[in-house]
């Protein structure tokens, strides 16, 4: 698991600049979960997850990763980085090698790992993440931009992390490229039923599909936290913050306010339809 | 504004092996008029040909059959391709790739200064166009230190300030957060409403193509469907088998009327909330 116990985090303390970029952080993953992280640019999301993996280091406070702190001086990176995978914004921007295998087995590679631990490894991300073997001896750079994204991903998850990061890993795709890159994540659990997996998004279509928990960011301070259903029911904190609510949400939301008995809480196309398929039988009678 | 008929494109490339010519049509033949004025999105997903389309516009790209004319001007005879693009101008996905100054100012003025126009001119067209934009308080800013949306709307001015009439946009907002998102479609709109701007708007966000005059779906080369939004979105079935995103309220209703409820077919909030209060007979 994943403790952070109040985390602050100043840019170029002491400089004319210096700004603040998160304020009092404090926040536990539980292993197994899915967790969302939201809020609008600026808000420290992605400053936050860095965090994790040891590539900013907080100006106070804690963060323990399976009760080692690796805000600790004595922590190597090299070791962080081996249990915690984080996958940057458009990653397809950092594939290189020649090919989509070398790709993938370039972070097991440095890992000094041998050669058939390695093709293991290779073999094991890319059926994760849906990369047929006959792409293997392509170069990365022929594939399509849904494919380009998984082999990078697939390059992370070979190096068999225990905590998956994904700084919004939908952003720029078209649908069918969205659905799959979510569908994937949650099968993840399937055979790591233990990954912490945390990804940054600011679909919130995207996040009540794919979340078990939201932490909502908003200049730098949690503004909340719970479960998917939890969270959604504030619809109106989330519209103040600059989010975009689902469309459902803010139907329900705009019918209860006029009096109409529906559930403001649904976000979900099949949750109104039951709830007004319910309304508008009721009335029928 | 805009014309192709039957346009046909495909790609050539050489195997460097065996000398063999490979050819991939991607367009099928496309046949499409764009009227003056109109705000016209382009939906479909990554690999339908959408943004080969979109390039022909202005003479990126010309047909391998067929024909596309601009304004009249046919994209074949190079004669045109001047004229072709300071009448249609693009603005593409990545706000980064586009933006060649450091200043916005220049940015803007960059377009008009190729074309040789008078520098008072030019003065007069950059603060117009930045002011469309919004973007004119901003004018002495460097271009690197902007967000995407202003980025976006920076290269839209760019495109402005040659005076077009007609803008094409290559999926715009996809590197955009929601507020970004805003920002730019709400400009695209303004510049349809108050001059009347020709647009084209390449997407794969349906929310956008719900507030455009007319919406194109493409998928695989071919235009498969072709009418106001409301009419596009009716045929559900045909867009998920495209595998296309429909407005969620439009797929509740959808389930709704196939129940039997009397309810019609709707592409935004305010028109379902409608609904249901007109079916529950609490007319506002």
């Amino acid at each position: 698991m994943i403790k952070v116990k109040n985390l602050n985090y100043i840019y170029q303390e002491g400089m004319p600049d210096q700004r603040q970029a998160l304020f009092d952080i404090s926040l536990d993953f539980d292993d197994g979960k899915i967790y969302a992280i939201i809020g609008h640019t600026g808000s420290g999301k992605s400053t936050l997850i860095e965090h994790f993996n040891g590539l900013v280091r907080p100006t106070s406070g804690k963060i323990y990763i399976d009760n080692s702190d690796i805000t600790d001086k004595k922590t190597k990176f090299s070791d962080i980085r081996k249990s915690v995978g984080l996958v940057f914004q458009y990653p397809e921007y950092q594939l290189f090698e020649e090919t989509v295998y070398l790709d993938i087995a370039f972070g097991p590679k440095n890992l000094g790992l041998s050669k058939e631990e390695i093709d293991t490894r290779v073999r094991y991300a890319a059926r994760l993440l849906d990369i047929d073997e006959r792409l293997f001896q392509k170069s990365p750079f022929e594939l399509s931009g849904g494919q380009k994204r998984r082999v990078a991903i697939a390059g992370v998850l070979a190096m068999r992390p225990s905590v998956l990061i994904l700084d919004e890993p939908t952003a720029g795709l078209d649908p069918r490229g969205r659905e799959k890159i979510l569908k994937i994540i949650k099968n993840l659990h399937t055979e790591n039923p233990k990954m912490i997996i945390i990804f940054v998004s600011h679909s919130m279509e995207d996040v009540a599909k794919t979340a078990d928990e939201v932490i909502v960011l908003n200049k730098g301070r949690i503004c909340m936290s719970g479960c998917v259903d939890e969270v959604f029911k504030h619809s109106e904190t989330l519209q103040s913050i600059g989010l975009d609510i689902p469309e459902i949400s803010k139907l329900m939301h705009e019918l209860s306010v006029l009096g109409v008995p529906v559930n403001p809480d649904i976000y979900t196309i099949d949750g109104a339809y039951d709830n007004i398929k319910k309304i508008l039988l009721e009335t029928n009678n | 504004m805009l014309e192709t008929i039957n346009l046909r494109f495909e790609f050539r490339d050489e195997d460097l092996e065996t000398g063999e010519i490979l050819t991939d049509e991607i367009l099928h033949g496309i046949d499409l008029k764009i009227e003056k004025g109109s705000f016209v999105t382009v939906l479909g997903h990554n690999g339908s040909g959408k943004s080969t389309l979109a390039k022909h516009f202005n003479a990126i790209l010309t047909p391998s059959s067929g024909n596309v004319l601009v304004g009249g001007l046919n994209t074949r005879d190079t004669k045109n391709v001047f004229d072709i693009r300071k009448r249609c101008g693009m603005v593409f996905q990545n706000p980064d790739n586009q933006i060649v100054a450091a200043i916005v100012e220049d940015e803007v003025a960059f377009a008009p200064e190729n074309l040789g126009i008078d520098p008072k001119i030019i003065r007069e067209r950059v603060d117009a166009s930045l002011k469309a934009v919004e973007m004119y308080d901003y004018m002495h800013s460097q271009t690197s230190k902007l967000s995407g949306g202003q980025k976006q709307r920076v290269a839209i001015a760019g495109v402005l300030a040659m005076e077009p009439e007609c803008i094409v946009l290559d999926e715009p907002t996809a590197m955009l957060d929601p507020r970004g998102r805003r920002e730019v479609i709400s400009t695209i709109k303004r510049l349809n409403k108050t001059k009347n701007m020709t647009v084209v708007l390449i997407t794969h966000y349906m929310d956008e193509a719900v507030q455009s005059d007319r919406t194109v779906v493409i998928d695989d080369g071919k235009v498969v469907l072709d009418g106001t939004p409301k009419e596009v979105f009716s045929h559900i079935e045909t867009l998920d088998k495209i595998g296309l995103d429909i407005p969620q309220v439009t797929r509740l209703m959808y389930k709704l009327r196939q129940d039997g409820f009397d309810v019609p077919e709707c592409i935004t909030v305010d028109e379902a909330k409608q609904a249901i209060l007109n079916i529950l007979g609490k007319r506002k």
